[in-house]
């Protein structure tokens, strides 16, 4: 299958204070197929939101390309890349802060719709909020009067009004309660099979991710470090970090809770045996201690 | 685990004015060397019985008994309250940054907190300074307290917050999503220091909404859902053998790590209980799956031992 969204070697650096360049993106390649669901897996500050960004358009590689349906979209004129956009849409973590407070839900659904000159109706909107599970009468509320969890709804409502082909969700589950997460997981699944939506699916959580993606990518200090279709990396992950990742905590009620801790205590010792617990310079204090522990624990594992 | 209760919560309850009842009969028992996990959804009044222990709660009416080391809390006038709060129990919240003020050295403010409640000088505080933070992990520790907040990383803001919490050592930590806005990593840290607190200095609460957090660092677990106690006991018994309904519910919805991947993840189906739509009977029946007529009235804390549930199904 040809790729739908494609980024090649792209790199992304920032001004790091004073000397030097962190490279937030560092060299990666990646491909997502039409109607694919791809996990961009890794902790904070290893460059999977930037990476998000770097598909979506909303910032440029310093080097390397971004392909959409084969077209580089640094390449695009304005114009043209408006038209892209409608494609690819994205859906934020924060749901609270993705939407204006002082604009009713009704409006702010309508706004994709405006701004890409689409017809829509009351009756339009009021079926995509049906569509994510919201009853139609919000129309006239406020983003204040909803849940977590329904405003979480009602920002993937608007990132569906365009019927777009991808979809970059950064982190959407990771501040909701367990319950209300499933519901939203659900949700998601639900829209992909039947809109045939291609997503990038941006998470630390393995569990999450191992529920909801058919392929992961797992991120490191702006590389990637291991990729694979899901259930088969998930049950034999190859790169140490990988591992370390995947030690699951996250299920308590599935193992006994004194073998979870040993596990989770397992991957500690892993992450800071491979050298994984990060010394970035604003984190020095840290690394310190981090650093003397790793460095005899390195010795004992090698 | 069977230290001498510690903090006594008996069928507290509060009642709002404008939000309606926020506590419905919050039952749990803190013993000594204990990590009680507080788990709920949002909503549920998990921070709110935190703060209740520190008689913070918003005005409304509370009710209830609130024993702390064999003194009634809720006698508690303001001038008993200052001497309580930050003395025999402290609290941690979610985000150090904004519970520290950010013009003035973390040391400066740990020092304010000792001074306030022990009549030590200030060179002996800072000795104090430095050697709790010399306890919380905190490498070089001189110079971390001569710190801004803002020149901390996340992690060792929430040890310089916990060795604030522990300054003047108190018996209970309360700590209220300490981990929330860490990474997975650097939680393990925090959450293995907590643990060691529990063991060693003060017990603790540990409000969370993540049951991998009570897997990890609690020793018992009390399971809040609508302001109610509906589950509590010690964490391997409660996690393992789930009894109430809700535990249940609220074990199955975590997605799975092992075994054949769900079509759908299980939900709860129904949204918790606003106050106007409170039902008079247990507070889960309207999403409960197993419910019955029994649940019209609202079930008592039953079970043997230490694991007790608020539900009819449980002889």
């Amino acid at each position: 299958m040809t790729a739908l969204l494609e980024a090649k070697d792209v790199v992304r650096t920032y001004a790091a204070g004073g000397k030097g360049r962190l490279r937030a993106v560092d060299g990666i390649s990646l491909s997502l197929a039409p109607g694919e669901t791809l996990a961009l897996v890794g902790e904070s500050g290893c460059g999977k939101s930037t990476l998000g960004r770097l598909l979506m358009g909303f910032d440029r590689p310093d080097r390397g390309q971004i392909l959409f349906d084969g077209q580089d979209m640094a390449r695009l004129s304005s114009r043209a890349l408006r038209q892209t956009r409608s494609q690819l849409q994205m859906v934020f973590q924060d749901s609270a802060s993705a939407f204006n407070p002082r604009w009713t839900i009704g409006s702010a659904l309508a706004e994709p719709f405006r701004i890409h000159k689409r017809p829509f109706s009351r009756q339009s909107v009021e079926d995509l909020l049906e569509r994510v599970g919201l009853s139609g009468s919000f129309y006239d509320r406020y983003p204040a009067a909803l849940s977590g969890g329904q405003r979480q709804r009602l920002n993937i409502a608007r990132a569906i009004a365009l019927s777009p082909r991808v979809i970059v969700a950064d982190e959407p589950v990771s501040a909701l309660d367990v319950s209300v997460q499933a519901q939203i997981i659900n949700l998601l699944r639900d829209l992909q099979t039947d809109m045939g939506l291609a997503s990038l699916f941006i998470s630390h959580d393995l569990a999450v991710v191992r529920q909801i993606s058919d392929r992961i990518a797992v991120m490191y200090l702006g590389g990637i470090v291991e990729e694979g279709e899901t259930l088969s990396l998930l049950a034999a992950p190859a790169h140490p970090y990988t591992r370390a990742l995947s030690t699951p905590c996250h299920s308590p009620g599935k193992l006994s809770v004194s073998l979870c801790r040993e596990m989770c205590r397992a991957r500690f010792r892993l992450l800071q045996a491979v050298g994984f617990i990060r010394g970035a310079p604003e984190l020095s204090l840290d690394a310190q201690s981090s650093d003397q522990s790793w460095r005899k624990n390195r010795v004992n594992i090698a | 685990m069977a230290g001498e209760a510690l903090l006594e919560l008996e069928d507290l309850r509060l009642d709002h004015e404008k939000a309606g009842v926020l506590l419905d009969g919050v039952s749990l028992t803190v013993r000594r060397g204990q990590v009680l996990g507080v788990v709920g959804e949002s909503g549920s009044g998990k921070s709110l019985t935190g703060l209740s222990v520190l008689g913070l709660q918003p005005k409304g009416r509370l009710s209830g008994t609130m024993t702390f080391a064999g003194e009634d809390l809720t006698r508690f006038g303001s001038r008993d309250w200052r001497r309580f709060r930050g003395r025999r129990a402290a609290m941690i919240f979610q985000d150090p940054m904004t519970a520290f003020l950010p013009v003035r050295r973390i040391g400066a403010q740990i020092i304010e907190q000792i001074r306030l409640h022990k009549s030590v000088s200030r060179q002996e505080a800072r000795k104090q300074v430095v050697s709790l933070l010399t306890r919380m992990g905190v490498p070089a520790p001189e110079q971390a307290a001569d710190r801004f907040p803002h020149e901390l990383s996340g992690g060792l803001r929430q040890r310089a917050m916990i060795a604030m919490a522990l300054s003047c050592d108190p018996e209970l930590l309360i700590a209220d999503e300490p981990t929330t806005a860490l990474d997975v990593t650097v939680q393990a840290q925090i959450l293995t220091l907590i643990r060691e607190i529990g063991a060693r200095e003060a017990s603790v609460m540990l409000i969370t909404h993540d049951m991998g957090v009570v897997a990890q660092s609690c020793t018992d677990v009390a399971v809040l859902y609508a302001g109610v106690v509906v589950e509590t006991g010690p964490v391997t018994e409660v996690l393992q053998t789930p009894l109430h309904p809700y535990t249940q519910a609220l074990l199955r919805a975590i997605p799975p790590m092992d075994g054949p991947r769900p079509e759908r993840l299980p939900v709860i189906e129904g949204v918790p209980p606003s106050p106007e739509t409170r039902p008079a009977g247990c507070v889960f029946a309207p999403r409960c799956p197993q419910v019955t007529s029994k649940c019209a009235v609202r079930p008592s804390m039953r079970g043997e031992g230490l694991h007790r549930v608020a539900c009819v199904l449980i002889a």
